[in-house]
């Protein structure tokens, strides 16, 4: 067995994700790929792997109930981001390593990341990433074709997931002290089309103006809403075309279905608008019971927001800083925080 | 063929579907098969990649580096100049079939609403070079036409949950071979035993868009005996490609 992570408990749906599989959709490929960007790009960059290439570094992409995970591997580097959830590690000692912070652990290190409750995604990053085969230039898991990732699924009990980099060379941490806010708001905008056309003035007005819960029926392909139905005035039929991820496709219920990262890359319904791709990250983080309200943006408006979202998230990045790993020296980098006394509210 | 009108609609911020009509025809398809390999040649900075649909192209994009009316700007003259041929010449492609009841469970069903026997069904879809309008929904998975009007027969009201990979499958004039198990709302009428989709092999797609495809009948030993070849990889793909 090689040396790596080995899957002491696999968390409830736990899968090998980067940041998707570019270039193949002509040839039916989906673009799989992470759900939460943002976090996953912070996930990665903590642990110091580059981000320079279009698809990233491998990371497993946690969903409400994290993983349990061995060390196999002489030491790993391991950074956890997109909540707030702390990583444990529960033998042979108990700690406790708060996410958006690296940290290196030793063979025989048993830790996990327990129950997620305040985003629907998180990433777990490894320096280095996993050894894991790129299918279509993807580490990428398409569970829906049984292909990439870790055996083309999730992880299962007993799984070994080999690292690039068995020994962590890296004597110093890195830490993300102010993590972004989370944006509980439900307003997720979106640009009309491509076949808004198919719907009626009073379906238009029904998805705009009335809300929508995230269903229980929501994974990596789609998020099914529950609210009013949005009535069709041309059919609920097209000729299939090109689908991307946020397409908001809705069938002859009228209930829209949210098209996500394993999305087939062709449908026949038709789509009434679609998700902004600065927004894409935070409706990955929705959970069953989210409330959404859409709201329309031109496309302009929604490249102007791609542009901050853009500058925003390199200053994030820019914002993580080294320290030695020592707890003094973290210690002390939080309560200049002023994080750990709490006495400001930023 | 006159410059086709066309029309762009937003999909996002990220990609724009370049619309050629709202019906499925053979022309039109190349044209849009023909601009993506035209796209693909002219580079434009920011479109990550092409997919070609029945009636429309969707473009990609990255809107850090492109706007949409950057891209409309720059996608207009290639629509306009005549279609360029593509990176490959149609392969031509024989598909064997068996249509046995038991890999066959809808062709009664078939028959029924399209006012045809079984045989004259069976016979039907081994009559029609189909066109490999384009591949979609799982990976490799072609979408091919056209059937005779008879067969323009609906969907299923309710989709069933799986089919078998190598399910091929009708409705609406046109026929799909399935490439991994999954849900259909079609009507299956045939089962291959050749894998169109398979990573472990050289050329996992068999397909591209724009390929011909005949359907040839197969009885039952012979779809056992393939299927044994498949699964031990001794089967020659060679054979399914026609001069």
């Amino acid at each position: 067995m090689s040396a790596g992570l080995e899957v002491i408990s696999p968390g409830l749906m736990t899968s090998v994700q980067d940041r998707g599989r570019f270039g193949y959709q002509a040839l039916g490929i989906s673009v799989s790929g992470a759900l939460d960007t943002d976090s996953f790009d912070i996930a990665n960059a903590l642990v110091g792997n580059e981000s320079g290439n279009k698809v990233g570094t491998g990371a497993l992409e946690i969903r409400m109930l994290g993983p349990t995970l061995k060390v196999t591997a002489d030491s790993v580097t391991v950074a956890l981001a997109g909540t707030a959830t702390a990583i444990e590690v529960v033998a042979p000692e108990r700690e406790v390593i708060s996410a958006c912070r690296s940290v290196t652990l030793l063979k025989g290190q048993v830790f996990r990341v327990g129950a997620v409750s305040d985003s629907a995604v998180c990433y777990l990053a490894v320096h280095g990433g996993f050894d894991l085969p790129p299918i279509y230039g993807s580490q990428s898991t398409c569970m829906s074709a049984g292909f990439g990732g870790f055996h083309g699924r999730i992880l299962e009990k007993g799984d070994c997931l080999p690292l690039r980099q068995p020994v962590s060379g890296s004597s110093s941490q890195r830490i993300l002290r102010r993590p972004p806010d989370p944006d509980n708001s439900p307003f997720i905008r979106v640009v009309a089309g491509p076949q808004d056309d198919y719907f009626s003035t009073a379906g238009i007005k029904t998805f705009f103006e009335t809300g929508y819960t995230v269903s229980q029926a929501v994974n990596r392909m789609g998020m099914r809403l529950e609210g009013a139905a949005v009535t069709h005035e041309k059919g609920y039929n097209i000729a299939s075309d090109g689908i991307v991820r946020g397409a908001i496709q809705v069938p002859g219920n009228g209930l829209p279905i949210i098209l996500m990262a394993d999305c087939q890359t062709t449908g026949g319904y038709p789509k009434i608008a679609t998700v902004i791709s600065s927004d894409m990250p935070k409706l990955g983080r929705m959970m069953p019971g989210a409330d959404i309200r859409f709201k329309a943006v031109s496309v302009g408006e929604a490249e102007a927001v791609a542009r901050e979202r853009h500058e925003r998230q390199a200053a994030l990045i820019g914002a993580i800083e080294r320290f030695s790993g020592s707890v003094e020296q973290l210690e002390h980098l939080l309560m200049t925080q002023n994080l750990i006394s709490g006495v400001t509210a930023g | 063929m006159a410059t086709p009108d066309v029309q762009y609609l937003s999909s996002g911020d990220t990609a724009l579907t370049v619309q050629f009509g709202t019906v499925i025809e053979r022309e039109l398809n190349s044209r849009i098969v023909a601009l993506g390999h035209s796209i693909a040649q002219a580079a434009i900075a920011g479109v990550s990649e092409t997919l070609p649909t029945y009636r429309s192209l969707l473009v990609n994009y990255d809107p850090l580096v492109v706007t949409r009316d950057e891209l409309v700007a720059q996608l207009q003259p290639l629509i306009e100049s005549p279609p360029e041929a593509g990176d490959a010449a149609p392969a031509h492609w024989q598909i064997p079939v068996c249509f046995d009841s038991d890999l066959a469970p809808d062709l009664a069903h078939v028959a029924a609403a399209s006012g045809l026997d079984e045989n004259e069904v069976i016979k039907a879809m081994l009559e029609v070079t189909h066109h490999v309008y384009m591949l979609g929904f799982a990976p490799g998975q072609p979408y091919m036409g056209d059937l005779p009007p008879a067969l323009n027969i609906p969907r299923r009201e309710n989709p069933v949950a799986r089919v078998e990979k190598g399910s091929v499958v009708t409705a609406t004039g046109l026929t799909i071979i399935y490439a991994v198990p999954n849900p259909t709302g079609w009507h299956v009428v045939g089962r291959t035993p050749v894998e169109i989709f398979n990573l472990a092999r050289e050329e996992a797609i068999l397909f591209k868009p724009g390929d011909k495809v005949r359907l040839s009948r197969i009885e039952r030993d012979e779809f056992d005996e393939l299927t044994a070849q498949v699964d031990d990889g001794s089967f020659d793909m060679t054979r399914l490609r026609q001069p």
